[in-house]
C-alpha cells in the first residue's frame, strides 16, 4: 500500500472482498463482523491518534470513540470499500477536535466538560491538566523534544498530513481521501509543515 | 488552512520536498538538480528537509502503549449496548463522581459530637419573624379587606314602604276589621277614594277614604 503498509487491505483504491464483506455485515447490524475491522484498523486508528495527541491514554479513548461512531454511522458509508479512509478520518477529525478543546480549556469542572460536548470530552479529561504529559520517554533526546513542541506549533491541516504521510506512511492518495482535499494539496501541506519545522528547528538541524 | 490556490508549484524548496518523496517526472527532476548546481543556500535546505524527514520516518517505532487484550473488548461492549447513547458524557459523570472533596475527616466526627453534645437554639430570631410575617401580615389582611367588601352585598336602597299598616284583629262575629295607618314613609298625594273594597283575608277595607289615625269600625 504505497509506501509502508500498516493494515491489512491493500493499496488505497483497491478493494478488499473480505473487507467489504465485512463491512456489509456490521451496517447491518452484526457487531461480530465489526469487532473483525475493530482488530484491522486498530492499531492504525490508535496511532493516527496518539500522533496527533501526544499520549496514550488520550490515544486510546479517542480512537475508541471514533470506532464507536463509525458503528453507529455506518449508514453514511457509501462505499464499504472505503472504510479505512473514512474511519481515519473520523479518527483524526475526533482527535483534531479533542485537542482543540483540549487547549483551550485550561479549568477542571464537570461544567467545562459538559460545554466542551459530551463526545469530545472522555473520562478524566475535564478533570485533569489542559495539556496531560505526553508518554514519558527517558531515552528522547532533545531533539526529539525539540521536534515534538515544533509539531504541536504546526497547523491542524499541516500537522494532520505530515502525520499521515511522513510518520504513518500512507500513500499521498488515501492522505488526499482521509483528508478530503486534492493531492497536490497534501502535498502543499506536506512541504509548509516541513518547512515550518525547519525553521522552528534550524538551531538543532 | 491552505487551500489549493496557495499552491506554487514553480517554488524551488517545494521542488525540494517532492523531490523527497519520489514524486517528480524526469523534467522537474532535471530543473531541480539544475537549481541545486546554482544555490548553496537551496542546497543547504535540501540537507536540513531530509535530515528532518528522517526523525519524522523514525517516529514509525514510537508506538502507544495501549492494552490490546481488552482495546476491541471495549469497544464491543459500547457497541452492544443500544443505552449507551452518550457514553462520553456517561464517563464523564463517573469521573466526576469520583473525585473527592478536601475536607478534614479527622475533625468532622469530633465537631459533629460536639454539636450534638451542645443543643442549639432552634426558635427564630425574633427580627426574623417580624421581618418576614409582617409583610405576610399585610398582604392576608388586605386580601381579606378586599374579599369581605367583595362578597358582602351593598344595601339595596330601597324606597320606603308608602305606609306601615297595622292591622287588628277582627271580631269573629264580624266580618270587618279594624285597619289603621300607622305611618306614612313619605309624602304622598292624597289617597284617590277607593271605589271598591280589597280584601287582603282578615281585614276588609271600607270603600270611604281613611285619613291618618282614623279607625275604620270593626
Amino acid at each position: 500500500m504505497g509506501k509502508e503498509g500498516g493494515v491489512l487491505n491493500p493499496a488505497a483504491g483497491a478493494k478488499d472482498p473480505l473487507e467489504v464483506a465485512l463491512v456489509c455485515r456490521a451496517k447491518a447490524n452484526d457487531a461480530q463482523a465489526f469487532g473483525e475491522l475493530v482488530r484491522r484498523y486498530q492499531r492504525r486508528a490508535v496511532s493516527v491518534a496518539y500522533r496527533l495527541l501526544g499520549n496514550s491514554a488520550d490515544a486510546s479513548d479517542v480512537s475508541q470513540d471514533a470506532f464507536v461512531r463509525a458503528y453507529r454511522n455506518l449508514g453514511q458509508l457509501e462505499d464499504p470499500a472505503r472504510f479505512g479512509p473514512w474511519l481515519m478520518r473520523v479518527v483524526s477529525n475526533l482527535s483534531l477536535n479533542f485537542r482543540r478543546s483540549r487547549a483551550s480549556r485550561p479549568a477542571s469542572s464537570l461544567d467545562d466538560a459538559l460545554l466542551d460536548g459530551a463526545e469530545l470530552q472522555k473520562p478524566g479529561h475535564g478533570l485533569r491538566l489542559a495539556h496531560p504529559v505526553a508518554d514519558a520517554d527517558p531515552m528522547a533526546s532533545e531533539l526529539d523534544v525539540a521536534l515534538t513542541r515544533a509539531m504541536e506549533q504546526l497547523p491542524d491541516q499541516q500537522r494532520l498530513a505530515l502525520i499521515l504521510f511522513s510518520v504513518e506512511g500512507l500513500p499521498q492518495k488515501e492522505v488526499a481521501e482521509i483528508m478530503e482535499c486534492s493531492v497536490e494539496l497534501v502535498k502543499w501541506n506536506v512541504f509548509q509543515a516541513r518547512k515550518k519545522l525547519k525553521e522552528l528547528l534550524a538551531d538543532l538541524i | 488552512m491552505n487551500k489549493s490556490e496557495d499552491i506554487n508549484p514553480n517554488d524551488p524548496l517545494f521542488l525540494v520536498s517532492r523531490d523527497l518523496d519520489g514524486d517528480l517526472s524526469a523534467a522537474e527532476k532535471s530543473r531541480l538538480e539544475r537549481l541545486l548546481g546554482e544555490s548553496a543556500e537551496l542546497r543547504g535546505e535540501a540537507l536540513a528537509f531530509r535530515r528532518m524527514e528522517s526523525l519524522l520516518t523514525a517516529r514509525r517505532d514510537d508506538e502507544a502503549r495501549i492494552d490490546w487484550l481488552n482495546y476491541e473488548k471495549l469497544i464491543l461492549a459500547r457497541v452492544e449496548d443500544s443505552d449507551d447513547e452518550s457514553p462520553a458524557m456517561e464517563q464523564v459523570l463517573h469521573a466526576w463522581g469520583r473525585r473527592q472533596p478536601e475536607w478534614d475527616q479527622e475533625g468532622f466526627a469530633g465537631e459533629v459530637l460536639s454539636r450534638i453534645a451542645t443543643p442549639q437554639k432552634r426558635a427564630m430570631p425574633w427580627w426574623k419573624v417580624v421581618r418576614l410575617g409582617a409583610p405576610l401580615a399585610a398582604a392576608a389582611a388586605i386580601v381579606i379587606a378586599f374579599t369581605a367588601t367583595w362578597q358582602t352585598p351593598l344595601p339595596v336602597v330601597s324606597p320606603a314602604p308608602l305606609a306601615v299598616v297595622e292591622i287588628h284583629r277582627s271580631d269573629a262575629r264580624s266580618s270587618a276589621s279594624a285597619v289603621s295607618i300607622v305611618s306614612f314613609a313619605r309624602s304622598m298625594p292624597r289617597p284617590a277614594p277607593l271605589e271598591e273594597s280589597v280584601s287582603f283575608g282578615y281585614m276588609t277595607l271600607g270603600s270611604s277614604p281613611m285619613s291618618q289615625q282614623e279607625e275604620a269600625p270593626l
